[in-house]
């Protein structure tokens, strides 16, 4: 495991979550799933100390992912958080090369690798020609994607993404869930991401984590099939129907009006 | 391509380096004993020994006008600071309360007998510190480091001060004190003499502290929730960062009493500039403020004859078409900024 929460409890003044368990192994791409408010970024940020942890513990490669300070965890865990701060004037090199410094020293600024490695995965996002524009300036998705190159350019083996697609176009959303089985699969490292369509999660993760109420529900794999899948799912989602086409999960929600 | 730079950077800093020389030579010349270029270079080479000239431009003007890029240096370099900090082109280095506070640190020592210069120079410079300490500890005993929070804690921490120094001012006999405190808190640099160029001692602290530390300055910019899970821990920084900047302020506002607008207008020029707060734009903030300054300063003793204007009545009229430059360009901008 490179990442390990056993019983945790999160919050702020009281807590959000409870007694959440989980594990996230090398080379897998884990989706953290659940309606609105019940408890997904919280928990995301309990795993690398942005929250209050009342009780239970997280490690992460062994250690105690709470008693390390934010440089040593920030070479361990990356986080991409729903909304990242902005300031015009910043261009998006500078914004994506940031994701370097806790790998560099205190004082000294980022190096030609660091560079290297900064302009390789804006090419590979299709940022690269952003490069020099101001931050500010571009679209809500085009930042999304300077923000994923940012926590992609820390180089931890964890990764915490929450709602990467949300305001990526369909081509960009397929080509971040490219890059996260490219990180898990030939990097070996492990991704958790909050996700809120059902038919992407199964499409592209190895595990499903179901949340609600603040309380982890259950997992579910991809291949159970649809039955199991829409079982697991009509917890969150009551009345989902889920059907496999050209050996894909798919679901849909038919009846909403009924719902109260 | 990442190395492509804009000839911009260089020909900013060069432009503001270059009216920084001038304006420094011009305010080495004029004054109510004009020197020439020319005497001013035999007294740096150390001609004309212990004349009048040497020991006006030694103990006078040579102080006032490395005091006025000082100040100037010092609160652009804050105000560039504050902005980033706190992700708010409205930021300045008001609003850690530290000109109320050293105001009120002033006027108490003007009203309570000492009221030599060092003893006003200090006392400012204490009290400034101190409301610096009272909205740290304040923000540190709400628990939230959040802008929002610093930005309360100065408001109150200013507002008692604002309050101590009217009931200094009624206590004031309004002959001598009251007009010392008035003209205080308005600005001025007419009585700099080299004893006071001790300020310049904090400022160098800031202002390599914070050169050092501008990628943390910039990284703060990304939110708190970035900034920790890219390595940085928010709370410290901010308050290392707003620290070294308010110890600058203080250190030239104990000297210079309170001089409005720079701290909040030399960001704003050198960021209409530059387009940009990477690279060389902290550096660039200095320089304007620098310039800024300057010209006040000069504006401030022309008048001649003796009388001389405060600073701020020029600072702000500096201020008032950047602010308006600014309005007129975020026209239509919506909520967008």
């Amino acid at each position: 495991m490179l990442l390990e929460a056993t019983n945790l409890c999160v919050g702020y003044r009281t807590p959000v979550v409870q007694g959440a368990s989980l594990g996230l192994e090398p080379g897998r791409v884990v989706g953290l799933l659940g309606p609105n408010g019940c408890g997904k970024s919280t928990l995301l940020r309990g795993l690398c100390g942005g929250a209050r942890v009342f009780s239970g513990r997280v490690t992460v490669v062994g250690r105690d992912a709470l008693a390390l300070s934010a440089r040593q965890r920030a070479r361990y865990i990356a986080l991409l958080p729903q909304r990242v701060g902005l300031l015009p004037g910043l261009t998006a090199g500078e914004v994506i090369l940031m994701g370097r410094y806790a790998r560099g020293g205190l004082f000294s600024g980022p190096t030609p690798a660091d560079r290297a490695l900064a302009l390789d995965t804006a090419r590979f996002f299709g940022v690269e020609g952003l490069w020099n524009k101001d931050c500010a300036a571009l679209s809500e998705g085009q930042r999304q994607l300077v923000h994923l190159c940012r926590v992609a350019v820390q180089q931890t083996p964890v990764l915490l993404l929450d709602e990467p697609n949300s305001a990526l176009d369909f081509g960009n959303t397929h080509r971040l869930f490219g890059a996260l089985r490219r990180w898990a699969g030939t990097q070996n490292r492990a991704v958790l991401a909050v996700l809120h369509d059902p038919t992407l999660a199964l499409a592209h993760c190895d595990l499903l984590l179901l949340m609600q109420g603040g309380k982890l529900l259950g997992t579910l794999r991809p291949e159970d099939g649809p039955e199991t899948a829409a079982r697991a799912l009509g917890q969150l989602y009551p009345g989902i129907r889920v059907r496999r086409a050209a050996g894909q999960l798919f679901c849909t929600l038919d009846d909403y009006e009924k719902e109260p | 391509m990442n190395k492509s730079r804009s000839p911009r950077t260089p020909l900013c800093c060069l432009g503001a380096g270059l009216l920084l020389i001038t304006l420094g030579a011009v305010s080495l010349c004029v004054g109510s004993y004009p020197l020439s270029l020319g005497q001013i270079g035999a007294l740096l080479t150390g001609g004309m020994g212990d004349t009048i000239q040497a020991r006006v431009f030694f103990t006078l003007r040579l102080p006032r006008t490395l005091m006025a890029a000082v100040t100037g240096l010092a609160l652009g370099l804050a105000g560039g600071v504050y902005q980033t900090v706190f992700r708010n082109p409205l930021a300045s280095p008001d609003l850690t309360g530290v000109a109320g506070g050293a105001s009120l640190g002033a006027a108490a020592v003007i009203v309570w007998g000492a009221g030599g210069a060092v003893e006003i120079m200090a006392g400012a410079f204490g009290a400034g510190l101190l409301s610096l300490a009272l909205v740290l500890g304040l923000v540190r005993a709400c628990r939230t480091d959040r802008t929002a929070t610093y930005v309360l804690a100065g408001i109150l921490v200013s507002a008692l001060a604002e309050a101590g120094l009217m009931l200094l001012k009624t206590l004031a006999d309004p002959e001598r004190e009251l007009a010392a405190i008035e003209y205080w808190t308005m600005g001025s640099l007419s009585a700099m003499t080299s004893g006071k160029l001790a300020a310049v001692l904090p400022v160098a602290v800031g202002a390599a502290g914070i050169l050092l530390f501008r990628r943390q300055a910039a990284l703060l910019t990304l939110g708190d929730e970035s900034a920790r899970a890219t390595g940085l821990e928010p709370g410290r920084w901010r308050a290392l960062l707003l620290g070294l900047a308010t110890l600058m302020v203080a250190a030239v506002v104990s000297v210079t009493g309170v001089v409005a607008f720079v701290g909040l207008i030399a960001p704003h020029i050198a960021f209409g500039l530059l387009r940009r707060r990477g690279g060389a734009f902290l550096p660039l903030c200095g320089l304007v403020g620098a310039d800024l300054l300057l010209a006040a300063d000069l504006l401030a003793r022309t008048p001649g004859s003796g009388a001389e204007l405060p600073l701020s009545i020029f600072t702000v009229l500096f201020a008032a078409p950047v602010l308006c430059m600014l309005m007129l360009r975020r026209r239509g901008d919506g909520d967008a900024a």
